[in-house]
């Protein structure tokens, strides 16, 4: 399977230097992201997705992060490219969509400009050429030709994250960082969104790493899936199987929060409990506070138990019985 | 856009009604008598004392003199100076290029060095050039512009004898020479609160979302700076370089008097002095109606700056 790796992950951490101390935002973080795969990262605020996903883009302010590990993109370490290296790969190889599309693009610029700055930044095609691809672009996203030349103050948060996709693809990129791109978004725009990110992955062939807290998201979109807790991932599997075979206690407390619609009228199930600062990081099971299960070995570190393409890092879960604690 | 400009100039109307009341009536305010000062030296008779009096119709009552000034005003029609004897308008047009041209060449200086040293101080946050810069802007905003005026004299033009120390030159070219000491003194104060209003903002626009967006696209940081930032940058920038362009036309009287440029503000401080009332009155509300202009100018170019206020204008006529 290596081979197939677009995107490789080993043993990330990154450490924020904050007015209140060190903060272990992630720690021994490792990740696979196919070629050709949307692969889902999975947790609740603060879990350490966005720094994942901002460091693999080399986001994060040098002077308050210290980031350790490896990222190895299609043959370059990442970590070790000097910035003016990073800033070719930016919006060309690698690119990203934000959260908030309201904020994220430039204020005033029109959103066709905006395409025709993210193509100067990667091509030599002329002025009239930008502007015909910018063009197409916008309306292969389906975003009205005529709006071309609106301001992102004048559009609608969906529309606004059409022109970020158009951007974030406009140079053919093998990988698309999609930082809850729906999030922001309306139940009904949402699935128009991820209905165009799947048949954009389709066209472009690209690999897709979807940070979401949405599992009803990973279950339209991806095909693969991290859950993290706490800055550490804790269980990877293909997502229909995640999602049928939960092994890990966090992610089953995850997948039981989510509400049914099923006519009866219980209480919403909610885990109890908060996850920890991450200011002093004991050697332990992270989740163990907040776990039914927990017990004297949980106080050591967890590793990663692997069954064919499942992991889970708990040591409840042994190889041989997996999907039973 | 225009129908936006007309309300605006119509505004003008009672703004420069109230404004010439108040500079009327604080004027006369002083209590000084304008033929006694007048008379100087020599003594005055009687018979001619009353005959000045009923001239510059000293004797009517106030209201009526008001009514004579602004009246004559609207007809394009400025009062006769008690001490040069001529309409004030031939007194302010021999002076007014001179304090033009002081103005406007301090106001380039400073939106120049202002806006580069803020961007320079803003991409090098915190560093020592920075810090450095950061510094100088501070005691430029506290040093009061007469007194950086007498120091440049002292060193570039009495020791050093790189510059005039007075005059305002006899040709354009000469002017730019002689001027340039002055300018410096009258822009060093805007280029300060410019310099650091532009430092600030750079810094703060360069925090926001959209840059982070930026970067992630590629986006080379000069590219982001110049092309993305600078215009938002820019719009509180014209805002206070506006309001102090008004300030040194009345700080241009200072700097003025120290080099002695002979332009609208020695005329002022001379008329102020001898209680020449048409002088002080005329210069103030020209004064006056050069700083609501100014104010016009800003707000249009916010329009051109900002697409968001742009629409706002729109919409709301």
């Amino acid at each position: 399977m290596e081979n197939d790796n677009l995107l490789t992950i080993r043993n990330l951490s990154v450490e924020l230097m904050t007015a209140r101390g060190v903060v272990h935002a992630i720690s021994g973080v490792s990740l696979d992201i196919y070629r050709g795969n949307i692969h889902g990262l999975v947790g609740e605020s603060g879990c350490g997705k966005s720094i994942t996903s901002k460091s693999i883009m080399r986001l994060l302010p040098e002077g308050r992060a210290r980031i350790s590990g490896s990222i190895d993109f299609d043959g370059s370490k990442l970590l070790a490219l000097s910035e003016k290296q990073m800033a070719k790969l930016r919006g060309a190889e690698i690119s990203m969509i934000f959260q908030e599309p309201m904020t994220s693009l430039s204020p005033l610029k029109t959103a066709r400009a905006q395409l025709e700055g993210a193509l100067a930044n990667h091509t030599n095609l002329s002025r009239a050429e930008r502007r015909f691809r910018a063009e197409n672009l916008l309306e292969r996203v389906g975003f009205p030709r005529d709006r071309a030349k609106r301001y992102p103050f004048e559009l609608s948060g969906g529309m606004r994250q059409r022109v970020m996709i158009a951007q974030a693809i406009s140079c053919n990129p093998k990988l698309l960082i999609a930082d809850e791109p729906t999030t922001a978004l309306d139940v009904t725009i949402q699935a128009q969104i991820l209905a165009l990110l799947r048949d954009l992955q389709n066209e472009y062939g690209m690999s897709v790493l979807f940070v979401t807290h949405n599992f009803g998201v990973v279950s339209q979109i991806c095909d693969r899936v991290s859950v993290m807790y706490a800055g550490n991932i804790v269980e990877t599997a293909a997502a229909e199987e995640l999602l049928s075979n939960p092994m890990h206690p966090y992610t089953r407390a995850l997948i039981g929060c989510i509400p049914r619609g099923s006519g009866q009228r219980d209480r919403l199930f909610a885990l109890p409990g908060s996850p920890p600062l991450l200011y002093e990081i004991p050697d332990a099971c992270r989740f163990a506070p907040r776990c039914k299960y927990a017990d004297e070995q949980c106080l050591s570190a967890p590793y990663h138990r692997t069954t064919g393409t499942h992991t889970v890092a708990c040591h409840h879960v042994s190889a041989d019985s997996a999907g039973g604690i | 856009m225009a129908r936006y400009i007309l309300r605006r100039v119509a505004a003008f109307i009672p703004a420069l009604i109230i404004s010439s009341i108040f500079i009327f009536f604080m004027v006369r305010l002083t209590g000084a008598d304008p033929i006694t000062s007048l008379q100087g030296t020599q003594r005055l008779s009687e018979e001619s004392r009353i005959a000045l009096t009923r001239e510059f119709h000293l004797d009517k009552s106030l209201a009526e003199q008001y009514f004579i000034w602004i009246g004559g005003m609207l007809r394009g029609k400025f009062p006769v100076s008690f001490k040069y004897r001529q309409p004030v308008d031939r007194l302010i047009a021999s002076r007014l290029p001179t304090t033009l041209q002081l103005v406007g060449m301090s106001f380039i200086f400073a939106v120049f060095f202002a806006i580069t040293i803020g961007l320079i101080c803003a991409a090098n946050k915190n560093k020592a050039v920075d810090r450095i810069l950061s510094a100088v802007l501070v005691l430029f905003a506290s040093t009061p512009s007469f007194l950086l005026a007498i120091v440049l004299m002292l060193v570039f033009s009495l020791k050093l004898g790189w510059f005039p120390s007075f005059g305002a030159g006899h040709n354009f070219r000469e002017n730019l020479y002689y001027l340039l000491l002055p300018s410096l003194s009258l822009g060093a104060a805007m280029m300060s609160l410019m310099g650091r209003v532009t430092r600030s903002r750079m810094i703060e626009e360069l925090g926001a979302d959209y840059v982070c967006a930026e970067i992630a696209k590629g986006t080379p940081r000069h590219v982001i700076m110049f092309r993305h930032c600078l215009k938002g940058v820019l719009i509180p920038v014209v805002t206070i370089g506006g309001l102090q362009l008004g300030g040194a036309i009345v700080g241009a009287v200072m700097v003025e008097s120290v080099f002695a440029l002979g332009g609208i503000g020695d005329l002022l401080i001379a008329g102020i002095k001898s209680a020449d009332y048409p002088i002080v009155q005329s210069i103030v509300i020209l004064m006056t109606m050069l700083f609501l202009f100014l104010n016009l100018v800003v707000d249009i170019a916010y329009t051109a700056l900002d697409p968001r206020i742009r629409a706002e204008r729109i919409t709301s006529q």
